[in-house]
């Protein structure tokens, strides 16, 4: 398959899914809200803007962490629509984790700094979280993408038949949504966190990078959770995910650090619990 | 030289032939490459492979990049300064973070619980010293409260590989990994308290004192180290 | 440690070309494992590191000017 093509596509599909989630935010807040095209505006901007690389940053680590970014996403992509293994993809997002956390320590700004130790303090409890997809493991017998949509197929969807553990993927999924209540380690508060000092065309590098995430995190729960589809349906799917996604961004305020940990926790405990009913109960649900 | 090793691994293990083509690739995917020293196969699948490519990549940005000057500010007042770090400092904080990076690509390739367990350990021990390296109170009382988590860790981690030994009888990951061969859940369980308690990132960090050291690339390398440390024993213990 | 000053830059006609040639990377990468002359992961792979590339220098190279860095944003 031509992977250059989905990427761009998928970069261009992310780019349109981060813009619809401001607008529908938007709404729901009685403003007009930006245009949905507003982020391919900022990528655009970003890219005409000014670049420097600050004069106390580690630069190698400063510019190599947005090629990184892109990188893994552009991975996921490809091990995603070829079927490849779930672990592959678990890998990726903490393989982010490390990004987002190389993003904030490369800089030497305190911003930078703040939003890196939230990136550690939250993998506390969003390792464990993703960590769950073990319970598909035990639930399908597999963790290749293809074994799955197969199994889904034979056993019905696994929305209904393994829900703990679609809530868990889809807290992580919320987490990082822009505008999240998760989305602990961009507030406002310590100006934009780990991307405070990445400016310029290395911004446009990450928006990029941001897009092929959340098209990849939506594409992978709906592939994982409701199966195979076509891919108009697997786009729609998307869309209608992040939606209910943009409803809770738009009511909810961005939580404390501790507070986010702790409901982050809160899931954990419910899918902990419900492992621990398959493996007493004896085979599935 | 795979036929003797399949020959004399069978000669001493109960398990069927078939078992050694690595037919189980549900989890991780086929394995692309291995390399059989004995009955210790060291291999790489896309997973691993994944994971080993990354830990190279962090490995020469930490040997070739040169570190940030942490930008601090003095409280009370408006007034700034930015840390610098002496050449000793950098060069014992270089070296240990690519010890590090060494570490975890030969945990990542490993293909013998044992060998895996030790090169945590090395995981544990470099980021200590990459903590430690940094002459502040603070940071100086977080490397020795690590050192003691990093020590009490080492236990269980040895302690499960002992015990997967005890109750299988071999050590390779290529054998542990057929589903002809049950490891109880309890010998998994303590490979996974060993690491959590080896890797510094993410239980370690709400001390959050080490970030007064100037971090990238080296403090860096510690969160790169654990978590990747930690996505490998996350497939090892699915798989066995 | 003091630093020296002087950094290298990258011009703009050095980031176009990085840029072109990591695109028909990426291009020829893609269309061979589509046409079947290499193997798909390896094509995969090649796309995944000549992207990203490919991204940053084609926004480096449009960039508006060069100028010397400066210190980080440390508050109003």
């Amino acid at each position: 398959m031509m992977i250059l093509l989905y990427i761009i596509f998928a970069v261009i599909v992310g780019l349109l899914f981060h813009g619809i989630h401001r607008k529908v935010i938007a709404r729901i807040q009685t403003r007009p809200g930006p245009p949905i095209w507003q982020e391919f505006l900022h990528v655009m901007k970003f890219s005409f803007k000014q670049t420097w690389i600050p004069k106390t940053a580690s630069k190698v680590l400063f510019v190599a962490i947005v090629p990184a970014v892109i990188a893994i996403w552009a991975g996921a992509l490809y091990v995603l629509f070829t079927g490849g293994s779930l672990l592959v993809i678990f890998g990726v997002y903490l393989l982010h984790k490390i990004t987002e956390h190389g993003l904030g320590l490369s800089s030497g700004s305190p911003y930078g700094k703040l939003g890196a130790i939230r990136s550690v303090l939250s993998a506390a409890s969003e390792i464990p979280l993703i960590a769950s997809i073990a319970g598909i493991y035990f639930v399908t017998g597999s963790l290749m993408i293809s074994d799955i949509v197969a199994y889904q197929a034979d056993h019905g969807i696994l929305l209904i038949t393994a829900l703990p553990i679609a809530l868990a993927m889809y807290v992580i999924i919320l987490s990082k949504v822009p505008y999240s209540p998760f989305g602990i380690i961009e507030a406002k508060e310590i100006v934009s966190g780990n991307k405070t000092e990445h400016f310029g065309a290395f911004r446009a590098g990450l928006e990029v990078g941001f897009a092929l995430k959340t098209f990849v995190l939506l594409a992978v729960f709906v592939t994982l959770f409701i199966g195979a589809m076509p891919f108009w349906m697997l786009l729609i799917a998307s869309l209608i995910l992040l939606l209910t996604m943009s409803f809770i961004c738009a009511l909810t305020p961005m939580l404390s650090p501790y507070d986010a940990v702790t409901i982050q926790i809160g899931v954990i405990i419910i899918v902990i619990i419900y492992m621990a009913f398959i493996a007493f109960a004896g085979g599935m649900p | 030289m795979y036929e003797a090793m399949t020959a004399s691994v069978t000669a001493s293990m109960p398990v069927s032939e078939s078992a050694y083509g690595f037919t189980q690739t549900d989890i991780e995917g086929q394995a692309l490459f291995s390399l059989p020293f004995g009955d210790i196969v060291n291999f790489l699948t896309p997973y691993t492979a994944v994971l080993f490519v990354f830990a190279l990549t962090f490995t020469i940005i930490a040997l070739i990049s040169k570190p940030e000057r942490q930008v601090d500010t003095v409280m009370g007042g408006d007034a700034y300064y930015t840390k610098d770090i002496s050449r000793e400092t950098l060069r014992f904080q270089r070296f240990m973070a690519i010890a590090c990076g060494l570490a975890t690509m030969g945990g990542i390739m490993a293909g013998d619980v044992f060998n895996f367990t030790l090169f945590t350990a090395f995981i544990g021990i470099t980021n200590i010293g990459i903590v430690a390296a940094v002459k502040n109170k603070h940071i100086l009382d977080n490397a020795f409260e690590y050192g003691l988590l990093a020590m009490i860790g080492t236990l269980p981690l040895f302690v499960g590989a002992a015990l997967v030994l005890a109750t299988t009888g071999t050590l390779s990951m290529w054998i542990l990994f057929t589903p002809e061969v049950a490891v109880p859940l309890f010998a998994k369980l303590l490979l996974v308290i060993g690491v959590i308690a080896e890797g510094m990132a993410p239980v370690f960090v709400a001390k959050a004192e080490i970030t007064r050291a100037p971090g990238a690339p080296y403090i860096l390398m510690v969160h790169v180290s654990s978590l990747l440390i930690f996505l490998r024993v996350i497939e090892i213990v699915i798989s066995m | 440690m003091i630093r020296k000053e002087t950094e290298k830059k990258i011009s703009k006609d050095q980031a176009k070309a990085a840029a072109l040639i990591s695109a028909i990377i990426c291009i020829t990468a893609s269309a061979l494992a589509f046409t079947g002359h290499i193997n798909g992961w390896l094509g995969a792979g090649i796309v995944v590191v000549a992207f990203p590339v490919f991204v940053l220098s084609l926004f480096t190279a449009l960039r508006e000017s060069t100028k010397d860095g400066d210190y980080p944003f440390v508050g109003y």
